[in-house]
């Protein structure tokens, strides 16, 4: 559930459900958890299959754009000619989102689960991670965990006795927004300058080391396992048909219990705003809101009634994106509040 | 020597307060074994080309000109081409810092939660101008890109350490913490 407050309208399956729980962090713990079960089915499945159970599911890159999941998965090389990578963009730099972080700090095996299986359906024998340099607290936790997991075989040679070989490996950024944009994460990763490249060619065709590749935020890495696990139909329970399943919501800017909340797709961005998160603080009223983090387009106060879906906030405008809402309060200058997202993104001295 | 597995030895924390410093990075054990198992890690030497440029902050403080020359060479690179990959990341230190190295995020978030103030607060503290060592060789404070824990605002972050809900009256605090050690709440 939510972090560092929970409230009922919350859904809480296993994305956010250990939530605050530090023994979740542990291999032994998260077992009993339910932790690997994907892994093991998808060690037996066939690559293809894996795709296509994601693809069914609706699921939708959580990393901000909402792009198909299996879709992408789809158009890497079905023929291998060399090797593959599964890259999982952890640099989570986008001003408003906190998601990825507490996915490392809380639940980092179900995250190692969730490349794993998406390396076997893309037909990679590498996933690295690249978290943004400055999560040196998460990322120890993650570390922590990527050990335990090789020294207990789920990682590595032979994993679960499949005969399957995936290796995965943690790297890290030093400070750069713009990292977080899927080809100068790849530039990054492969140690250059953090200069994003047009396309095409498009990942799938040429990526990191100019290897097919496919990059995937964290929170879409990790709604992975549980869809293996239950199946399309079961994730499809929650929100619309176009925009399917839970999301991992990041609110803050002026609000009485700011934070993580697990939703599903759908719930109007009012509630969200004002009976999930209490509003802004000391009686103040809300200005204006921007609904996905920094690089969606701001809603006022009584544009708020909006279903909070992929296509529901297209209309109104704006985006989903990571659905991170900053929430600004009537004493707010708009003008200084927006100087501050390019005035940060400017490197010091 | 630290002991690191080979799939996170590029993933080590690089902004510490205390160093070991070293005159060649890959003249020890412990530099030789950090190269060769970053190199394993990727098809390409440049790969570990962030790894190495960190462990060079962790060991030494600071990523000198000497060490990005030791590491285009260990690489296979130019000195030219380290150097502009070095500079073009915030968060390697290009010359010697503070043993604390402040980072006051002021982005949109923690601007409406007195970022800018909190940040007022640690230059008015540490008697420092932005991005200056202090006298004291403790601190240099920096305003800082999104630090991504906006729902916990202000954020600051000290070398390898995260505060959260940090207040302008707050900051004395958080220095003392610093002082004795202490992990934060």
């Amino acid at each position: 559930m939510g972090f560092p407050h929970s409230h009922e309208l919350e859904v809480g399956t296993i994305l956010s459900r250990h939530f605050g729980d530090p023994k979740a962090r542990e291999l032994e713990t998260w077992l009993t958890y339910g932790g690997y079960e994907g892994l093991k089915q998808a060690v037996g499945m066939d690559p293809g299959d894996i795709t296509t159970v994601v693809k069914d599911s609706g699921l939708r890159g959580r990393g901000g754009a909402g792009f198909p999941t299996g879709l992408k998965w789809s158009f890497m090389p079905q023929e291998k000619t060399g090797p593959h990578y599964l890259c999982c963009n952890a640099d989570e730099s986008e001003p408003g989102a906190f998601k990825d972080r507490e996915i490392l700090r809380w639940v980092p095996h179900l995250l190692i689960e969730g490349c794993l299986i998406a390396a076997r359906a893309i037909r990679a024998e590498h996933a690295y991670i690249y978290v943004r340099g400055e999560y040196f607290p998460f990322t120890s936790i993650l570390n922590d965990a990527v050990v335990e997991a090789y020294e207990a075989g789920y990682i590595g040679r032979n994993i679960l006795g499949s005969g399957w070989d995936c290796d995965l490996t943690v790297h890290i950024g030093a400070g750069a927004y713009i990292a977080g944009e899927e080809t100068g994460l790849m530039s990054s990763l492969t140690g250059g300058r953090a200069e994003p490249k047009i396309k095409p060619p498009f990942p799938a065709q040429s990526g990191v080391f100019g290897k097919p590749t496919t990059v995937n935020n964290v929170e879409t890495l990790a709604a992975v396992p549980m869809i293996v696990v239950h199946g399309s139909d079961w994730y499809r329970q929650w929100g619309t048909e176009k925009s399917p399943g839970t999301k991992l919501w990041c609110c803050s800017g002026h609000l009485v219990r700011p934070g993580n909340y697990e939703l599903e797709l759908g719930v109007p961005l009012k509630n969200v705003i004002y009976d999930i998160c209490g509003g802004a603080p000391d009686g103040k009223k809300i200005k204006a809101v921007i609904p996905g983090g920094s690089s969606t387009a701001m809603l006022t106060a009584d544009e708020l009634d909006v279903p909070s879906t992929y296509e529901g906030l297209q209309e109104a405008g704006s985006s989903l994106g990571t659905a991170s809402p900053i929430v600004l309060n009537e004493d707010t200058s708009i003008v200084r509040a927006m100087r501050r997202i390019p005035a940060t993104c400017r490197p010091p001295g | 020597m630290k002991k690191v597995h080979p799939a996170v030895v590029g993933a080590q924390p690089f902004q510490l307060a205390d160093h070991r410093p070293v005159e060649r990075l890959f003249e020890d054990v412990e530099g030789r074994d950090r190269l060769e198992k970053s190199l394993s890690r990727y098809p390409e030497k440049k790969g570990a080309l962030l790894p190495m440029l960190a462990y060079a902050q962790e060991r030494n403080g600071w990523v000198s000109p000497e060490a990005m020359e030791e590491i285009a060479e260990a690489l296979g690179l130019s000195p030219a081409y380290v150097r502009s990959v070095a500079t073009f990341y915030t968060m390697y230190a290009k010359r010697p810092v503070g043993r604390y190295w402040i980072q006051v995020c002021t982005c949109i978030s923690c601007h409406v939660n007195r970022g800018e103030e909190v940040f007022k607060s640690f230059l008015e503290h540490t008697g420092t101008r932005a991005g200056e060592v202090s006298d004291d060789g403790r601190y240099t404070v920096i305003e800082a890109e999104c630090l991504g824990a906006c729902g916990f605002a202000t954020v600051v972050q000290v070398n390898d350490r995260y505060f959260e809900n940090v207040t302008p009256e707050t900051v004395p605090e958080v220095l003392e913490q610093l002082e004795r050690g202490e992990p934060e709440a």
